[in-house]
């Protein structure tokens, strides 16, 4: 039998066994001189009580410094701990299972040293709790627990484990690790088994409904949570989404969050890419409260982006500070904008609006251009250099134009038309209705306007702007359209007439075609007068050009599988290297790619070779969920585990230079405070009682 | 007038004046004067017969009845009595808020050879420590109880006390028989039998002892409440360092056997012996006194 200390430190209150001595010492040479008329009697009683005296003045001595060692050690919280195994064959060897949480959580820092650190540290310094004879595992875990090996005598080799963990970017889940531990444990027959996690105890973790969902659970089995948790303030990045922008720029809308409550305010918000910080601007964060920061900058258009957009504001956790996302810029869209009623002053002529919500005159960098020429243009002009083209109350479509406009469409090429008062009727029910998807039958008058109800759901168009906005404009006459087969009605006016037409594609990779009922100027209407059109019509430009945008929306979150689809045909093989360079296994099935390994967040390289033998390199972020509770930094109690987890022993103990003569208590040792402290008063108690006897 | 206390006495200045007003605030207190003396005490009439003083007849019977009476009067005689007044360094002392034991002990010797005076008494006065310091011879004349007053007031405590000596030359000292009035703390270097020795040996002399004990409270019951290195009145050199506390029960339990001693002995030896300490009464030690002065004319 030996004594250990919980708090060692609190042993230099010994010291102060030494104040009743001093205390007497002092007394005596401290005493006051009184004059008294006969000493003879004081000596008499003296003398007759000197015996009882001293033996009393020694018992309480003895009784004040016994009880000031006993009040030390009661708070130095002594263990008395059995033998060593060597010295006594009755206590069995010990069993016990060190589970690590390397969450993202993990990663909150204090002093510049994380959480992990101090659980590792923690973990390393428990191996040297159990004796030679014990057998122990250990296994990292997050939201699964991976690599975790059964019970074994081999410290080294523990150790080493302990050593080679790293943070992920995963989340922490109690039952993953419970899982390992229980099941490793259940091969040992001790009956002083354990499980110590040496975890943040991230409150989201304990996502147990009840001790059943855990394989092998047995609810003798102590269960030792070693806390490393760090409180402090925690701000983070939840989404990037691309923000509304033009070609040629590159925009960004990072949603931030306040997880502490207690909010940043004008923090630092950047975007980087290739390791160079593109752009940064402040943001305001309110407590418990998120705000949204979009960011803006040039970019060569139609190049790919790969970056991160990151926030400093000062808090501990940085793992949820940064999002990696990918994609590319869009590229300047050439617009050709066929007049059929061209004009003197360029404010009658019939492209006037359209030109001008196209490109605005305050906007010098719009990323479209669009030209106007007359129909005749159609017949000369190149249009492979357009993306689409607008024919605007052209009367009628030549047979030539229409095979270059065929030509063009299959190579790609988006039309619009926008029908007129000069539109030939007949003339346009001639043409093929892979260009023109509807008859014209006629131009209807009287007060109409659309009705956004009838807006098609799942059509892009409707999905860039605000279709509601489309009520305002009103219309005193349209065209009758009657669609094709295989076009479809986007879009319809009150009375059900088509507003909107589109095309049924006729060919694979072929362009669209749009026909509106209405001109494109205010014959008609005063929709070009209102503030819908501008967004509308760049809605509609990106819907024809189908240009791509700088996006995340192919990235995932750590843990999730990656999932590529190939856009055509089989893909022959596929590489992936993660965040620091590593070789990552990628799964080709079929069409399809899986990365399953993405528990560390940053970008993601995938390299493709499809079935035809080209090679295809693209990009994807892997983030952490800041949305699923792991960044609050909230924890659970012992309470919260034992409700949960129906263990008879649930211990709550801090990581730190503490731990292991905690664990040593908990594991085997038996904390004597409380019976020295009782004894400590029973001391005192008999003090005051011999103190206040009359001799 | 109410009798003083010690305690009312800071405010009067001199001795005799403290000693006036102990006695005048005793005597009113009385429901019938106590004083008697020569010619005073009036017994009864008688015929007269030859060989009667003349001088004692009584004229104004004689005017009115034509008759001869002579008048009797109760025992004529006067009392000698000497005050014995310990004025050893022991005396110097009382407790917080009392006054000393040996201002105490003067007053009541002073307050005594007062009332003596008014009595015609004769008062002899004895100051003593190791030795007899003062001797007043006892005498009658007027003017005796200021002399023994002022002689009272000249004393300074100092010295050990040697109660058996002072007894023992008292005993030599007295040519007549009184009585006898110690006053003292008793505290007798040769021990309480010494002491008590000497006061049998002056009471087998025909004398009548009374004998004050005066002690401050704090003597008795050792009232203190913190350790304190006592040093001796008498003797700087004797020191002992006590806690109060831790020895009160057993000081006392000395006490009572030391002033029971004397109790005990001086009732088994027809001495008066009264314990007084310094808050008690003045009116104890007169009472006491004027009760022995009437049994002894008796």
């Amino acid at each position: 039998m030996n004594l250990s200390f919980l708090s060692p430190l609190m042993l230099s209150g010994l010291l102060l066994a030494v104040i009743p001595v001093l205390i007497h010492l002092i007394s005596i040479r401290k005493a006051k001189v009184l004059k008294f008329p006969e000493t003879r009697f004081l000596r008499l009683a003296v003398k007759r009580t000197q015996k009882k005296l001293k033996l009393l003045q020694l018992l309480l001595l003895l009784l004040r410094v016994l009880a000031i060692i006993l009040l030390v050690l009661a708070f130095s919280r002594a263990v008395l701990n059995p033998p060593k195994y060597g010295a006594s064959k009755k206590e069995e060897p010990a069993a016990a299972v060190l589970l690590l949480d390397c969450s993202y959580s993990m990663g909150a820092e204090n002093g510049g040293k994380t959480a992990f650190d101090a659980a590792k540290e923690s973990c390393l310094a428990s191996l040297k709790v159990f004796r030679d004879e014990d057998r122990l595992a250990y296994c990292a875990f997050a939201e699964n627990a991976k690599g975790g090996a059964g019970l074994d005598f081999d410290r080294e080799k523990l150790s080493l484990g302990i050593k080679a963990s790293k943070l992920t970017g995963l989340k922490t889940s109690l039952k993953a690790g419970l899982n390992f531990a229980y099941t490793a444990l259940k091969e040992s027959r001790s009956a002083n088994k354990q499980i110590i996690i040496f975890t943040d105890a991230a409150s989201h973790a304990l996502n147990l409904a009840s001790a059943a969902e855990i394989k092998d659970f047995d609810a003798d089995v102590k269960v030792i949570i070693a806390s490393a948790g760090i409180d402090g303030p925690n701000c983070g990045l939840t989404a990037v989404e691309p923000a509304s922008s033009l070609p040629g720029r590159a925009g960004f809308t990072s949603t931030l969050k306040d997880f502490s409550g207690r909010g940043a305010s004008a923090a630092d918000l950047s975007l980087y890419f290739g390791g160079e910080r593109k752009v940064f601007g402040k943001a305001d964060i309110p407590p418990s409260g998120t705000s949204s920061k979009s960011l803006f900058f040039s970019a060569p258009e139609d190049k790919s982006l790969q970056g991160y957009a990151e926030l400093a504001c000062g808090d501990c956790l940085k793992a949820d500070d940064r999002y990696y996302f990918a994609g590319k810029v869009k590229r300047k869209v050439n617009i050709l904008l066929v007049d059929g009623d061209p004009k003197l002053s360029q404010f009658n002529s019939e492209t006037f609006f359209l030109k001008t919500a196209l490109s605005p005159e305050v906007s010098k960098d719009s990323g479209v251009v669009p030209s106007i020429v007359s129909p005749a243009g159609l017949l000369t002009l190149g249009l492979s250099g357009y993306k689409a083209v607008f024919l605007c109350n052209v009367e009628e479509i030549l047979p030539e134009a229409e095979r270059r406009l065929d030509a063009y469409m299959q190579s790609g090429g988006s039309l619009v038309f926008f029908p007129g008062d000069r539109v030939n009727i007949k003339a346009y029910s001639s043409i093929s209705r892979s260009i023109f998807p509807a008859a014209i039958r006629k131009l209807s008058r009287g007060e109409n306007a659309v009705n956004p109800l009838t807006a098609l759901q799942d059509c892009g168009l409707f999905k860039r702007f605000d279709v509601f906005g489309l009520m305002k404009p009103g219309f005193y006459g349209n065209f009758d359209l009657a669609p094709a087969a295989g076009a479809k009605v986007l879009l319809a006016f009150r009375d059900s007439t088509p507003f909107l037409i589109e095309g049924g594609a006729t060919y694979q990779g072929a362009g669209k075609v749009l026909l509106f009922a209405v001109p494109a100027d205010r014959d008609l209407g005063d929709f070009p007068l209102k503030p819908v059109y501008l967004p509308f019509t760049k809605a509609l430009v990106d819907y024809l050009c189908g240009v791509e945008e700088v996006s995340d929306k192919n990235g995932v979150k750590c843990g999730e599988t990656y999932t590529r689809e190939a856009s055509g045909g089989r893909i022959k093989s596929a590489t992936v290297l993660g965040p620091a360079n590593t070789a990552l296994s990628a799964e080709v099935s079929g069409g399809k790619v899986l990365v399953k390994d993405t528990s560390e967040p940053g970008l993601y390289k995938l390299s493709l070779v499809d079935a035809g033998g080209t090679k295809l390199t693209e990009y994807f972020g892997v983030n952490v969920d800041a949305s699923s509770g792991e960044s609050s930094l909230s924890r659970f109690w012992s309470e919260d585990l034992k409700a949960a987890l129906k263990a008879k022993r649930v211990e709550f103990i801090k990581c730190g230079p503490g731990l292991p003569a905690e664990l040593e208590r908990i594991v085997r040792g038996k904390e004597l405070s409380s019976l020295l402290l009782l004894a400590a008063l029973v001391l005192l108690a008999a003090e005051s009682f011999a103190a206040g006897r009359k001799l | 007038m109410q009798s003083i206390r010690p305690a009312d006495l800071t405010s009067l200045r001199g001795l005799e004046l403290k000693a006036r007003s102990i006695v005048d605030g005793f005597l009113a207190g009385l429901h019938a004067s106590p004083l008697k003396g020569a010619s005073l005490d009036f017994a009864e009439h008688r015929e007269y017969a030859a060989g009667d003083d003349l001088r004692k007849l009584d004229w104004k019977v004689l005017g009115s009845k034509d008759k001869l009476f002579i008048r009797q009067y109760r025992e004529e005689s006067t009392l000698t009595a000497n005050i014995l007044l310990d004025v050893s360094g022991s005396m110097n002392y009382s407790s917080p808020g009392l006054i000393k034991k040996n201002e105490y002990a003067a007053n009541i010797a002073a307050s005594l050879a007062y009332l003596m005076s008014l009595q015609h008494d004769r008062v002899g006065f004895l100051a003593f420590a190791e030795g007899v310091l003062t001797l007043l011879p006892p005498r009658a004349a007027h003017g005796q109880a200021s002399a023994v007053i002022k002689a009272i007031e000249a004393q300074e405590p100092s010295g050990k006390t040697a109660v058996f000596k002072t007894l023992e030359a008292a005993g030599k000292l007295f040519r007549r028989r009184g009585l006898v009035i110690l006053i003292s703390d008793l505290y007798d270097s040769g021990g309480p039998e010494e002491a008590m020795k000497y006061l049998k040996y002056l009471a087998s002399k025909g004398n009548d002892l009374i004998v004050f004990q005066v002690l401050d409270r704090s003597e008795l019951g050792l009232e203190l409440d913190e350790p304190f290195l006592f040093e001796g009145l008498e003797d700087k050199d004797d020191v002992i360092l006590a806690n109060p506390e831790l020895i009160r029960h057993e000081y006392r339990r000395v006490m009572e056997e030391f002033i029971g001693y004397f109790a005990k002995e001086c009732v088994k030896n027809g001495i008066d012996y009264r314990l007084l300490d310094n808050s008690a009464s003045f009116s104890l030690p007169l009472r006491a006194y004027l009760a022995r002065r009437e049994k002894m004319l008796k």
